[in-house]
């Protein structure tokens, strides 16, 4: 089992008042496996996943990823941690708008020990299997949706993770768009064996998964396989 | 790509917004400087003050002259080396606007106190004959190098001048042009003969300041307080004191000028503080979905709060430099003759310049370090969220 969350609790303060999102949750992903979050708004889909990302902690429970327990730890070693292990996907992307595609994929790898020129390799090796090699020294403002959404792609998977997390990857793109990012997902899962966790909306985009996990107020009301 | 590579990226993509806030700290750093100099200056004639020198003037004001018969009296006197003296001649030279100061003196003693002829530091810089040639004609003058600059005059040129507290029309030829040898002197002033003045006015044997020029190892307390004494209960008493008390006096004459232009320039600076820490405040605040990412995708606190840091520190450091290249430049190269005439030497020091671009760093630095601290507390959940 890759992610392994037990017990997995967290609440939010708003206005003095205690707003449980989360309570006693179990979830297994599979290395391999991709993974679709639905349900109504506020059932606590993007905090599960900002808490297997270690982008938020829980209040309570334990979250294991390849054997490796993640609650606990420093906000610096969470960090170090999300730099080897998770690549987030984003609703908008989240390009930084002044630099070009090829230093967006690149930014991941300045965390790790690579030269420039291996570095360069990689960057160039992902923009290919996004498709977007010949778009290298475009700034997000003379990309497509799609595309803009193709290269934080490429900065997810750059520097090789554990596993992939999206946040609605298809929520603002318009049908095709989306199909060529669900495709791409696809190949990430069978091609290079990428577990996936993906909150969505869209029903079209969970069926392309392995398997639905519909939350409702904070707690898994079902878990089906979609597709064999 | 390296990391600083996101900060050039972030200064070239708001190209703008650094120009505006570079400039502004560059005008505030450049008036720092320009009112530190000020102050500086008005120090550097103390500092630069002869210390076997003594000044001495009437004890009623700096206005009211001593006669001319205390010279040798003067001289005389025990560890007294030499006396030379200077008057205050006033005077317009074709417009009331052509200010510079104009002394009468004897010329032989101006050299031995003040030129070659000194055993002591050369305040007066001047060749050998143009001394011969200001002692050998009593219409002759000398002149700084400043006031050949201000007017064009070259040497052996005749000016007029219309006097006022001594009434009647002057004439003097260029005899030399003297540079100043030290902060004391300045390169704004005229000196001529004092006999010639005298003889004109009628010869009343006025004089404005003695110059006692003392003997090595001589008591300066001492002497002061003798000469003072000596003329206590005269009709001309005296007032004695050191070269830098002297110039000092003119510096307090200022008032506290000094302090209120520190004060300025140092109002200026928090001005210039607040802009640089308000724009790199909004721009954090633009920023907060970049920190966000960088912190999503494992970028450490201290690497996100380095570029906030060192892009203040850029930003303000480019306007520290180009106002302090600015000064120096206006002060030092180029010069001010407006400036000039009110100080012997406005020339922008080295440790000013230091401290007016360590200042507009330590702006950088601490307009940088407000929204960094903002990006390390930021958890990252917040400052993913979008707030449309």
């Amino acid at each position: 089992m890759l992610i392994t969350a037990r017990g997995v609790g967290k609440s939010y303060f708003r206005g003095g008042q205690e707003l449980r999102v989360l309570d006693d949750l179990d979830l297994d992903v599979e290395a391999g496996e991709w993974v679709a979050l639905m349900g109504p708004s506020g059932s606590g889909k993007t905090t599960l996943l900002n808490l297997i990302g270690g982008i938020d902690v829980p209040d309570a429970g334990t979250i294991q990823v390849a054997g490796d327990e993640i609650v606990g730890r420093s906000p610096a070693e969470l960090a170090a941690w999300r730099s080897r292990h998770v690549g987030f996907i984003f609703q908008l992307y989240n390009l930084l708008s002044v630099l070009t595609a090829e230093q967006n994929v690149e930014l991941p790898l300045l965390l790790t020990p690579l030269s420039r020129r291996q570095r360069r390799e990689h960057v160039q090796t992902a923009l290919e299997v996004v498709g977007l090699a010949d778009r290298s020294d475009h700034r997000p403002s003379q990309l497509s949706g799609g595309q803009q959404q193709r290269v934080a792609i490429a900065r997810a998977i750059v520097t090789d993770p554990s596993f992939l997390l999206a946040d609605e990857p298809t929520g603002d793109l318009d049908a095709k768009s989306a199909e060529e990012i669900l495709h791409l997902m696809d190949r990430l899962r069978a091609d290079f064996g990428k577990a996936i966790v993906m909150v969505t909306h869209d029903p079209n985009a969970a069926a392309r998964a392995d398997r639905l996990v519909h939350l409702e107020k904070g707690a898994i009301a079902t878990s089906e396989a979609v597709r064999e | 790509m390296t990391p600083w590579r996101l900060l050039f990226e972030h200064l070239r993509g708001a190209w703008f917004r650094v120009l505006l806030t570079a400039a502004g700290v560059a005008l505030a750093v450049f008036l720092m400087a320009t009112l530190r100099t000020v102050v500086t200056s008005l120090q550097q004639t103390v500092k630069a003050a002869g210390s076997n020198r003594l000044i001495t003037s009437s004890a009623v004001s700096l206005f009211v002259f001593l006669p001319a018969k205390l010279e040798n009296d003067l001289r005389a006197q025990p560890g007294v080396r030499e006396v030379t003296h200077w008057t205050w001649f006033g005077g317009v030279y074709i417009d009331k606007e052509n200010m510079f100061a104009r002394f009468a003196t004897d010329v032989p003693t101006l050299r031995t106190v003040y030129g070659d002829w000194s055993p002591r530091r050369e305040e007066i810089v001047m060749p050998p004959e143009q001394w011969e040639a200001f002692d050998g004609s009593r219409k002759a003058c000398i002149v700084g190098d400043g006031l050949i600059e201000r007017f064009g005059w070259e040497l052996g040129e005749t000016i007029e001048l219309k006097g006022n507290i001594f009434p009647g029309d002057y004439s003097f030829d260029i005899a030399g042009i003297y540079t100043p040898g030290s902060g004391q002197m300045d390169s704004q002033t005229m000196f001529f003969h004092w006999d010639y003045l005298d003889e004109k006015a009628g010869r009343p044997g006025k004089i404005s300041t003695f110059t006692l020029d003392l003997e090595d190892g001589a008591d300066l307390a001492a002497i002061a307080a003798a000469v003072d004494d000596r003329y206590a209960s005269s009709d001309h008493r005296t007032r004695t004191l050191t070269e830098a008390a002297f110039n000092q006096m003119f510096v307090s004459m200022w008032g506290n000028v000094p302090l209120l232009l520190s004060m300025i320039g140092g109002a200026v600076l928090f001005a210039a503080f607040m802009i640089a820490l308000n724009t790199m405040l909004l721009h954090g605040q633009e920023r907060r979905l970049e920190v966000g990412v960088l912190k999503a995708l494992g970028f450490p606190d201290a690497s996100i709060a380095a570029l906030f840091v060192a892009e203040g520190v850029v930003v303000c450091g480019i306007g520290g430099l180009f106002g302090v290249a600015g000064a120096h430049v206006m002060f030092n190269v180029i010069g001010v003759s407006a400036l000039d005439r009110f100080f012997p030497s406005f020339a922008i020091l080295p440790e000013t310049e230091l401290l007016a671009a360590g200042t507009a760093v330590a702006v950088g630095l601490i307009s940088g370090i407000v929204p960094a601290w903002v990006a390390v507390r930021t958890p990252v959940v917040d400052a993913l969220s979008r707030r449309d």
